[in-house]
């Protein structure tokens, strides 16, 4: 008799840098060590019942990722937790284990919004602009940006090269906070329009309006998802 | 903070370099199992050092063995360090950060020892372009007591000549004893205070067995180009180097909680070493010839070693590895209880390399319960004759009664390995492997029709050190590159895929496998113009090898393609594998009369030389 959790988890430091697909086998094999019966699919080539929810980008720190995995145990859910945190690799966390039951809707079809903290740091003499000048400079572009019909980006696909609008994906974009030389902002992303789109493109098309200021791209964290009004994930 | 300190080097790596190259994985650490241990003044920092990539080199059993022994010292510490692929050297070069170790960043020139792999002879550029990239001279005469100890061990360590101007040590054989030896050894000579002597640390490592320092030895060469004479620079150095023998693998260490790397590597799974060494006497092969004797682990202990392993990796996959994993002597008992233990749980069991026989074909049938791949043969000739004259004794109907086995068990993918180019050859043999291909595809095609699929890879013959064909030619390229158009031309068909590696890739293993200390100058030489990663395809450039060559005024095919006579000085004679080169050359003898020799474990003794300490290891096999 199988039961299917809902584990919420923190990808982050070293495994920051690793393809979805690799987090698939680091997260299975942390499940082997902690000795938790995962129940196997069928066919010739059994494998963990498992689904994830949507991919992130390489290089993003993930702090509200999820999985959905079938448990043959019916171990309590905070011995889960502190059991696959004992043996998870470093960069892996648990964060919640939770027992579903029948009514939750599938992953894909709930989550609408995925909302992006993107760090900043402002390279070069601080002193020539002051902060009140930076922040009503970036609340300016960022106006103009989002007042823009069609932001166009060259993406690489399996067809080649293609120009792409970027201004459907971006449902908001704003200041949070500027501490020299680092500056944070918020990118919310609609995770449900015409495929997955890597956050970091978004922020480029974003910094080239900035001409005079030299700035980077220090850190991109996906901070959580947002659910559909529709319906409730709880 | 310093400039090359650490934590600047991890600061630079994640600010600046990880986001901006392909498979950042590789550059990071911090994996599973991974062990970082602080370090003082006391602690012997070695630096375990795989020319090659991470994904490439995270499957090496030898170094997950090492580091397992260095790091349970509590006064030495064993990190690791991987070739940088060309992407991330360009941008360690614009960064200005040295090549570092995986468990703490720490900088390759800051360790005391550093210990190369040498798996084959085409990763050597990569040796020398990571001492460069690690701010090491690369000539050991340049490098003083206060410069990191560079040692090698390895299959390729058997003929060392060719890089005998930058490794300052060899290790001969198995490293498990000798590394604690030499380990010990340091430490003598650090609280001697003799820190600034390296010649006084080396004179004491020579009186370890197993351990050939090139310095303490000068080669002279006769005008045609062979030697003369290879002679001893001090008095007490060894004259014969034997190579070092664990004689009890049972208990010998096993590493059962490896590292488990976050990214994909090849072979990606638990690897047990079910036995060392090889009695087959295939004439072509040194990795037969170099790990004997056979030795085996027991069922119980490597039932343990599994069970061990799989508790503290997580990994799905166990592999039985061994040169001929058929012929381990419980081979049908272990894969049982194997899979009796953890097929339910979806862990599976493979064996890389499979015998043509029925025997092997149910053994792969039962690990394959669990996941259905392909299945991969090696006849390498297509005729009864070269058979012989390699000893590979299997015969086409061997073969043949193996496949159908095979495809009426439910495989539809089949490999098949062959080499071209050996010994007494003819054209005969060549039509000979066609045949053979077409047979199997006949086959094929009648018991599964449409999807059956059949995958060709020829190879050229390189004559190696330490084999009884060690006297033979490589083949002219013209006309080895005339036998594989000639194979591909007569096997077209939707059902087969055919490769063949670049000739002049196996040209240059040819060089190098039975090169001498001459080649020291072009291996710079090429070096210098930026050869690295020799064995892929997208990275070897045959020109700058080329210009290398001339430049030295060396010429390739004075050791590849040039036949050797009995009474020739081999660069390697100084170096014992423990076969005698009577026995070796016995042997050459026979391949040209076309006479086989039996497996000595099932047969007779056929004197190869290791009688005494083979009959030592028969006789714990047997009370046991």
């Amino acid at each position: 008799m199988s039961h299917l959790y809902q584990i919420k988890f923190e990808k982050s430091g070293p495994l920051k840098y690793i393809s979805h697909l690799d987090l698939s086998s680091v997260v299975s094999k942390t499940f082997r060590r902690a000795q938790i019966e995962v129940e196997l699919t069928q066919g010739f080539n059994p494998r963990f019942k498992i689904s994830f929810g949507p991919a992130l980008p390489l290089g993003v720190v993930g702090l509200e990722e999820f999985f959905n995995i079938s448990l043959i145990d019916n171990l309590d859910i905070g011995v889960i937790k502190s059991r696959i945190n004992k043996f998870a690799p470093e960069g892996l966390k648990i964060k919640e284990v939770e027992l579903l039951n029948e009514n939750k809707t599938t992953l894909s079809q709930s989550l609408k919004y995925a909302v992006y903290i993107i760090k900043l740091r402002l390279e070069g003499n601080a002193d020539t602009f002051n902060e009140q000048e930076i922040i009503k400079r970036f609340k300016k572009f960022i106006r103009i940006f989002l007042n823009k019909e069609k932001i166009l980006a060259n993406k690489k696909t399996k067809k080649g090269f293609v120009d792409i609008n970027l201004r459907p994906y971006v449902e908001e974009l704003e200041f949070v906070s500027f501490k020299d030389p680092n500056i944070v902002i918020s990118l919310t992303v609609d995770i449900q329009y015409k495929g997955s789109i890597n956050p970091n493109i978004i922020v480029k098309e974003f910094l080239k309006e900035f001409k005079e200021v030299n700035l980077t791209i220090n850190e991109i964290i996906r901070d959580k998802f947002i659910i559909s009004k529709k319906c409730n994930l709880n | 903070m310093q400039k090359n300190s650490k934590e600047n080097i991890e600061r630079i790596l994640f600010e600046k370099i990880l986001g901006n190259v392909e498979k950042p994985g590789r550059y990071i650490g911090k994996e599973y199992n991974i062990i970082v241990k602080n370090d003082n003044a006391n602690i012997v920092k070695v630096a375990l050092s795989f020319p090659d990539l991470y994904e490439i080199g995270m499957s090496y059993l030898g170094f997950k063995i090492l580091y397992n022994i260095i790091n349970r010292r509590e006064d030495a510490l064993a990190e690791r360090v991987f070739a940088p692929a060309v992407d991330m050297e360009k941008l360690m070069l614009e960064e200005n950060i040295p090549l570092y170790s995986l468990e703490s960043y720490r900088p390759f020139y800051d360790f005391d020892i550093i210990g190369f792999s040498l798996q084959h002879e085409l990763c050597y550029t990569n040796i020398l372009n990571m001492l460069t990239l690690g701010k090491i001279d690369i000539h050991s005469n340049k490098r003083d007591g206060m410069s990191p100890l560079v040692i090698a061990g390895g299959p390729s360590a058997f003929n060392p000549e060719p890089l005998t101007d930058f490794i300052d040590l060899f290790v001969i054989g198995d490293g498990e004893d000798v590394i604690n030896e030499i380990i010990d050894t340091y430490q003598f000579w650090l609280k001697s205070r003799q820190r600034k002597n390296k010649k006084d640390l080396l004179r004491r490592l020579d009186k370890l067995s197993g351990t050939y320092i090139p310095s303490f030895y000068s080669v002279n060469y006769l005008s045609d180009g062979t030697i003369k004479y290879f002679q001893k620079n001090r008095k007490d150095a060894k004259s014969i180097i034997e190579k070092r023998i664990i004689t009890d693998i049972d208990n010998a260490l096993f590493p059962v909680s490896p590292i488990v790397p976050n990214i994909d590597i090849v072979h990606n799974r638990i690897t047990l070493e079910i036995f060392r060494g090889c009695t087959r006497g295939c004439r072509f092969c040194q990795a037969g010839m170099i790990y004997r004797p056979t030795r085996e682990r027991s069922e119980e202990t490597l039932l343990r070693l599994a069970e061990d392993s799989i508790r503290n990796t997580g990994y799905d996959e166990i592999s039985l590895s061994s040169l001929s994993s058929s012929d381990y002597s419980r081979i049908d008992s272990l894969i049982e209880k194997l899979l009796d233990r953890y097929q339910n749980k979806g862990i599976g069991v493979s064996l890389p390399s499979l015998r043509i026989d029925g025997f092997s074909v149910k053994l792969a049938k039962e690990t394959q319960r669990v996941r259905k791949t392909g299945l991969t043969f090696a006849p390498e000739v297509g005729t009864e004759r070269m058979s012989n004259t390699i000893n590979k004794n299997v015969t086409e109907n061997d073969l043949y009664q193996t496949v159908q086995f095979a495809f009426k068990e439910g495989w539809r993918r089949i490999k098949l390995y062959f080499m071209i180019g050996l010994p007494t050859e003819t054209w005969e043999d060549i039509d000979g492997i066609i045949n053979m291909i077409k047979k199997v595809e006949s086959i094929g095609k009648k018991m599964i029709g449409r999807k059956f699929s059949l995958n060709i890879s020829v190879n050229a013959f390189v004559p190696k050190s330490h084999t009884p064909f060690q006297w033979a030619k490589q083949e002219k390229e013209e006309l080895l590159i005339k036998k594989y158009r000639y194979i591909a031309k007569n096997i077209k068909s939707k059902h087969i895929s055919f490769n063949y590696p670049d000739t002049k890739i196996s040209l240059l293993e040819a060089v190098f496998a039975r090169g001498d200390r001459k080649l020291n100058k072009v291996l710079e030489e090429a070096h210098k113009m930026g050869c690295r990663f020799d064995s892929w395809r997208e990275y070897f450039n045959f020109d700058n090898w080329e210009k290398a060559f001339k430049r030295c005024q060396v010429d390739m095919s004075f050791y590849a393609n040039r036949k050797r006579e009995k009474a020739e000085i081999m660069p390697w004679d100084m170096i014992s594998c423990g076969i005698t080169k009577e026995f070796l050359w016995l042997e050459w003898e026979r391949s040209a009369q076309g006479i086989n020799l039996n497996d000595c474990h099932s047969s007779v003794c056929h004197n190869c030389g290791l009688q005494k300490v083979c009959s030592k290891i028969i006789k714990k096999c047997i009370t046991n």
